[in-house]
């Protein structure tokens, strides 16, 4: 029976686990100043930009949904994207079956073909798609 | 027709026939049409298309603020593919011990990733803002006489540096998560092995992890190169080029010239040298990088 390794409480280890902490809160105070801004009112951010806002202002959300037609803007990115997945995924797993599975000569050549597309840069094509 | 595919040899062929349709209509047959609109000087709206030849590829050349931007974006590709492959190996490297936090820590750096990038520049350039931003506040409050009162993202010199910051800030999270997959093929019987022969955990890095890695690096190597060199969003929110254009990069100047000063022409023959010097790259970075993955295993 192997016998599993207990972390350790070593020096390394402590070190480690400030530096991921440091990591952590470099990687989360951006998420809590947005929402702490986001809760304020105009008047709010001017006078007291970092703080916490005094009274918990909820008009903003509100201002989104009704004023910029987020709701519908939400609702395109769904289609958009539940499309484009469905789509990949069986386009794609089709594609590597094909290449992988049945071996015939030409899999590497194709398999560069079907790369290639990523390598360009969507202002190339975006206006001939626009007009056909 | 269908015939001819029911033998073993067409079938792959079949399945590939609509990737293939989709991809034919999408890219190349579009691709073929910007091929001959950046050999004209449509500006986008007008009717009429006249055939200038190579002018669009010789002004490219000749243009000043063009070149400055190739700098910046050359800038953009060697930092962001060099610190944040070492961002993410360090990364992965001190998440793969087993210990109880381990899950949490990995979603929260991987979290930056999957934040919209408009949403990212926009945070960012709320902080590095000199009223209501966290960074110049700390940085006034520490005092430290070189730091203070830095215009992060107005000074030619550090606005690029602060976007890159913020790319590395939100991307390091997916060359980590590569990089810990790739940490796990390792057989852990290789540390042991070091262990007795008695390496110390640099040397254990340098020629066990690293050498092992190697897959990892050629896949996070090649996307984040890609991806980089066509970065348009983060620099266009945060400072929309910078002060003049210092933080402009290439697909940004295709779309100014495409759209905002009505150069279709020049700016699609500008997108075709940006895809040309991503696929030379590219092809570059496979057989160097595969050889080297070759030599290795």
């Amino acid at each position: 029976m192997k016998r599993v390794k207990s972390y350790q409480l070593k020096p390394m280890n402590i070190l480690r686990l400030l530096v991921l902490i440091a990591l952590t809160v470099t990687t989360i105070v951006p998420f809590l100043v947005l929402i702490l801004v986001s809760l304020k009112t105009q008047n709010d951010f001017m006078i007291n930009p970092l703080g916490i806002p005094e009274q918990w202002n909820f008009g903003n959300y509100v201002t989104v949904f009704v004023k910029a037609h987020v709701g519908q803007a939400f609702f395109n990115s769904v289609k958009i994207t539940s499309v484009s997945v469905v789509l990949q995924i069986i386009f794609g797993s089709m594609v590597g079956y094909a290449l992988i599975k049945m071996n015939f000569k030409h899999a590497n050549k194709f398999a560069s073909l079907f790369l290639l597309p990523m390598v360009f840069p969507i202002q190339t094509i975006l206006i001939p798609i626009y007009i056909i | 027709m269908f015939s001819y595919f029911k033998g073993k040899k067409g079938l792959p062929y079949l399945f590939m026939i609509p990737a293939l349709a989709l991809i034919l209509f999408v890219y190349f047959i579009p691709f073929i049409y910007s091929l001959v609109i950046s050999l004209t000087d449509w500006n986008g709206t007008s009717k009429d298309m006249n055939f200038i030849g190579l002018q669009n590829f010789i002004n490219i050349f000749k243009d000043r603020s063009l070149l400055e931007v190739l700098g910046n974006t050359l800038i953009y590709f060697i930092e962001i593919v060099v610190l944040q492959n070492i961002f993410g190996i360090f990364t992965a490297v001190l998440l793969s011990g087993n210990f109880k936090g381990r899950s949490f820590f990995r979603a929260t750096l991987f979290m930056p990733t999957v934040v919209c990038t408009v949403a990212v520049g926009f945070i960012w350039n709320l902080m590095f803002r000199p009223g209501s931003g966290p960074i110049p506040a700390i940085l006034d409050f520490l005092n430290v006489p070189g730091l203070k009162d830095i215009l992060w993202l107005g000074n030619t010199s550090t606005a690029i540096q602060s976007i890159i910051f913020v790319n590395i800030w939100q991307w390091t999270g997916w060359c980590m998560v590569i990089y810990i997959a790739g940490l796990q093929a390792i057989d852990p019987s290789l540390y042991e092995a070091c262990d007795i022969d008695g390496a110390s955990i640099w040397n254990k890095f340098r020629f066990v992890t690293l050498p092992l890695l190697a897959p990892s690096i050629t896949i996070n190597i090649v996307m984040v190169s890609i991806g980089t060199l066509k970065i348009f969003d983060l620099p266009f929110i945060m400072t929309k080029g910078g002060p003049g254009h210092a933080s402009e990069s290439l697909s940004m100047s295709i779309y100014t010239n495409s759209f905002l000063l009505s150069k279709m022409g020049y700016g699609t023959a500008i997108s075709l040298v940006l895809f040309a010097f991503i696929l030379i790259m590219t092809l570059f970075q496979t057989k160097y990088l595969r050889k080297r993955e070759d030599n290795i295993t």
